[in-house]
């Protein structure tokens, strides 16, 4: 009970890595004592104070402490123990590192022996060639695996600092830890009673995993260690790239925290930052509202409160599109004091002094529109070796074209008509005379009280075909959607009327299936002939194969022909279908006259605003 | 209620609103398991976790290829909430009467409002899963609208009466990632969020959902036909292939445990009903 009672001046803080909370909670018992005469004890590794000082007072660029071992300590703003050392720096407490660099072994005993050697030979070739140096690779092994196995789970409710508060009474046991963890707990229990006993203040900033382990052996008088040896570390500067290789924290919210240190951290405002911040593609608000509430529950999926960098991306991904996703991922992942830095070393392997990994490792794969390639996706594509035209594409037209084509066909609905009975639609009536179709159940129910008879009637629809042959109309129509500024399109077209833009086979599938000739000048297509299909839902993409760029009027009436009742061809070049089309039933030749200029030329030109990845229909 | 009574009798499944008896139907008894995909099931667990009383359950679709198991992922995740499935089978005639609530006529000529498969899980509080909802016209979808935003009710036409949603009521629609799709209006799609995609297992998962399935089939069948049907699709002699012709091919295929005529190849030419001369040139293709 005597040891139990000095602990009256130990006050723990405990921290999980890399998480902003923690290091704001540090920074407020530390200013609150702030005119108090107390120790600060962090438990990082007892002899790497110059390499973890110098990396700190390089904040805010970001770097990582590695020893040989690939163990590291993040150099990161929103680390606790590193903002205690920052305090340190800034306000001159007192500050112990009580943890020890003790490498891997086996007990106590193989300790003593394997720094024998690592100090004779260095730690690498002791490592490398552990048989003959009598250590067991199986011991090694088995000390690191262990130490992984035993940690304490630290999952859920990471961002909640009182929720972490560990219990005092949470049971304890040495038997079921490593060696190699046994030994540091037991070191750092030493330190603490040696702190302790100069009867001062001692405020221990330590990791969850070990609060448990110290008390336990706080209890208990610990065995000597020797911690003379530390393994050699060097600091390493991380890359804006690659901080998502040493921490669990968002780079963007380590940012804001280094901002705004002195104010408490406002993880929620920081997620709404985020999901508003980017420079393009931003959803409504009604999806920007739905997709924040499906991060959230992602993140209780994960029992978290707050959703970490997947699961913003993640929701960012499903609620609206990937192109948002990816700008929401930019974002996060940008961490500007380190913009520019190159990382110093291969962060993939590093683990923290625990054997965890330091960074998170979920993948989730986004697909983006290249329209305007980044430097970024080029050197992506390069490196993957694949062409940038790769792919299939979907192009989305301006809102201006989209309207055009609405417009144009509500035209030919209602002047050039094919009808044909429907064979899925009816028309419901009430009976005079005949029985049409048959009687309408549910519409004489419904009219039971009235004691009327409904029939039903089959439905007429539109079955025309519309060819507009726009070959000979001169560019800058109505249908263009260039403004006053805007430079006149040049095409790369043939002089050669016939073939006259149509450089290239598309189709149109937002509203009616069209499918023809065009030529593009970067987002801007001149139609050369197109072909709309009214009333009719099929997909036009097979269409394409039967149009032919030799012949371009001839097949496009033939395609018609084919699956119309009725093909209006709207051309000034008749003679080109003059005795090659065989049975000229159901077609109808006119003039492009035959239509207002206005109308006529409403799906001459149109713009493309963005491109897409997947086969959905829709453009 | 002020016109009537929401909670349904258990015995009679009937409810009345505005003074209108709606006979509902019976939760649909389907037993889902989920293998594999971890992920897809949590997206879609989240957005149907419920954080407040006043907080929304989201409405997500769910797309994929036929057979990768959509349907099966929204009653597993269904079963987790303890909520009772209703599926309803969407189809391009479906007139948002039907949706909703039809009229028939009973035995003493009577009118009898019978509630949709949708609207009895409004009312029961249970999961609807309305499948292949891409088939449905725009008209119907119309009717949709109200219940898939903050007003969270349905009016019925038919018997006039509007019907508020259960607080834990849960829709989901699935969708086959096919040129169909475009078929939903605008307003509507940007009401079911999040959008789900739904990847075909792979060879591991799959022979775990097909053992899970038939159990008293041996693992070495299964191997063989999953090993079949991917080479065949490898090779280009079969299009494309679903968990479920999987399943199909080997229950056909262990029926004839004695007949040595009958191999997985063969199993699976008479399954999926493949010509002979099309694998012909499947194998011609892959030797070139």
């Amino acid at each position: 009970m005597d040891e139990i009672k000095s602990w009256q001046n130990l006050q723990i803080i405990p921290y999980r890595q890399g998480i902003a909370e923690y290091a704001a909670q540090v920074r407020k018992e530390i200013l609150k004592r702030k005119d108090t005469d107390f120790i600060l004890a962090v438990d990082l590794p007892h002899g790497l104070e110059n390499e973890v000082m110098a990396a700190t007072k390089a904040l805010p660029c970001a770097s990582v402490v590695v020893d040989q071992l690939f163990r590291g300590i993040p150099v990161i703003p929103t680390s606790a123990p590193i903002e205690a050392v920052r305090s340190f720096q800034e306000s001159g407490v007192d500050l112990k590192f009580i943890d020890t660099s003790l490498p891997v072994t086996g007990n106590l005993d193989d300790y003593r022996y394997f720094i024998d050697q690592c100090r004779h030979a260095g730690i690498a070739t002791v490592i490398k060639n552990a048989e003959y140096y009598g250590i067991s690779p199986n011991d090694l092994l088995k000390s690191w695996v262990d130490t992984i196995q035993t940690n304490d789970n630290q999952d859920g409710f990471r961002h909640l600092p009182e929720v972490t508060a560990v219990d005092p009474e949470a049971p304890f046991s040495d038997t079921r830890i490593s060696p190699y963890l046994k030994t540091r707990l037991q070191y750092m229990a030493l330190r603490i009673n040696e702190l302790l006993k100069s009867g001062t203040d001692v405020v221990l900033v330590c990791s969850v995993s070990h609060v448990s382990g110290i008390r336990y052996f706080l209890n208990k008088p610990p065995e000597p260690v020797d911690d003379s040896y530390v393994v050699p570390a060097r600091v390493c500067a991380v890359g804006e790239e690659d901080l998502l290789q040493i921490s669990h924290e968002i780079p963007y919210f380590m940012y804001l925290y280094e901002l705004y240190r002195d104010i408490p951290v406002e993880r929620e405002k920081w997620i709404t930052t985020a999901y508003c911040g980017t420079s393009t593609a931003l959803p409504s608000p009604d999806i920007l509202r739905g997709l924040k509430r499906f991060a959230y529950n992602l993140a209780l999926t994960d029992k978290e409160i707050y959703p970490d960098i997947y699961n913003l991306v993640a929701a960012a991904k499903y609620c609206a599109t990937d192109d948002y996703a990816y700008e929401v991922y930019r974002l996060l992942k940008s961490y500007p004091p380190s913009k520019n830095t190159n990382s110093e070393c291969f962060l993939y392997n590093i683990l923290d002094y625990n054997f965890q990994p330091l960074g998170s490792s979920r993948y989730l794969s986004l697909r983006v529109s290249v329209f305007n390639e980044s430097a970024e996706i080029r050197k992506i594509r390069k490196k993957l070796g694949i062409a940038s035209s790769s792919g299939y594409y979907r192009f989305t037209r301006s809102p201006p074209s989209l309207k055009a084509e609405r417009e144009f066909m509500r035209y030919m609905n209602t002047r050039f008509l094919a009808l044909k009975p429907s064979e899925e639609n009816y028309n419901v009536h009430e009976f005079v005379a005949g029985f049409c179709e048959g009687l309408d159940i549910r519409e004489t129910i419904r009219n039971k009280p009235f004691n009327r008879i409904y029939v039903r009637e089959q439905a007429m629809e539109n079955r025309a075909c519309y060819v507009m042959d726009y070959r000979n109309t001169p560019l800058g129509g109505h249908g263009s959607t260039s403004g006053d500024n805007k430079k006149t399109p040049s095409f790369q077209t043939p002089l050669e009327t016939s073939t006259r833009f149509c450089s290239s086979t598309i189709f149109l599938d937002k509203y009616t299936p069209w499918v023809g000739f065009a030529a593009t000048d970067k987002n801007h297509y001149a139609c050369g002939i197109m072909v709309a299909f009214s009333g009719q839902n099929q997909d036009p993409i097979p269409l394409m194969d039967e149009l032919s760029r030799s012949r371009p009027l001839q097949s496009a009436v033939q395609v018609g022909m084919r699956y119309a009742k009725q093909v209006f061809v709207f051309t000034d070049s008749p003679g080109e279908l003059e005795g090659r089309i065989r049975n000229k039933n159901g077609i109808r030749i006119l003039p492009t006259s035959a239509l207002p200029p206005l109308v006529f030329t409403k799906m001459h030109e149109f713009d493309i605003v963005s491109h897409r990845y997947d086969n959905r229909r829709g453009d | 209620m002020q016109n009537g009574s929401l909670e349904p009798d258990n015995r009679s499944r009937t409810v009345t609103i505005d003074d209108v008896t709606i006979h509902l139907r019976q939760p649909d008894t389907v037993d889902a398991f989920w293998i594999g995909q971890k992920e897809v099931f949590r997206l879609l667990s989240a957005s149907w976790i419920k954080t407040h009383e006043n907080d929304r359950i989201m409405s997500p679709i769910l797309i994929g290829p036929p057979g990768s198991g959509k349907t099966t992922l929204a009653c597993a995740v269904a079963r987790t909430f303890s909520q009772p499935v209703y599926l309803m089978n969407c189809t391009s005639d479906m007139r948002p009467e039907d949706l909703l609530i039809t009229p028939l006529l009973s035995r003493d000529n009577q009118v009898l409002y019978r509630a949709s498969s949708l609207v009895s899980a409004m009312i029961t509080g249970g999961a609807c899963v309305l499948d292949e909802a891409n088939r449905m016209s725009e008209k119907s979808w119309a009717s949709l609208a109200s219940l898939l935003d903050d007003r969270r009710y349905v009016e019925s036409i038919t018997s006039g009466t509007k019907i508020p949603a259960h607080p834990e009521f849960r829709i989901v629609a699935t969708m086959n990632d096919d040129s169909s799709t475009f078929n939903i209006p605008e307003y509507i799609e940007s009401r079911l969020k999040p959008v789900i995609p739904i990847e075909f297992p792979s060879a591991q998962e799959l022979k775990e959902i097909v053992s899970h399935h038939m159990p008293f089939v041996t693992p070495e069948l299964i191997s063989a036909v999953i090993q079949y049907l991917r080479e065949q699709k490898a090779t280009g002699s079969l299009e494309n292939y679903s968990i479920r012709d999987a399943i199909q091919i080997a229950r056909f295929a262990q029926k004839f445990p004695d007949d040595p005529s009958m191999t997985v190849e063969s199993a699976t030419k008479k399954v999926l009903k493949i010509r002979e001369s099309r694998l012909e040139i499947g194998r011609a293709v892959s030797f070139v």
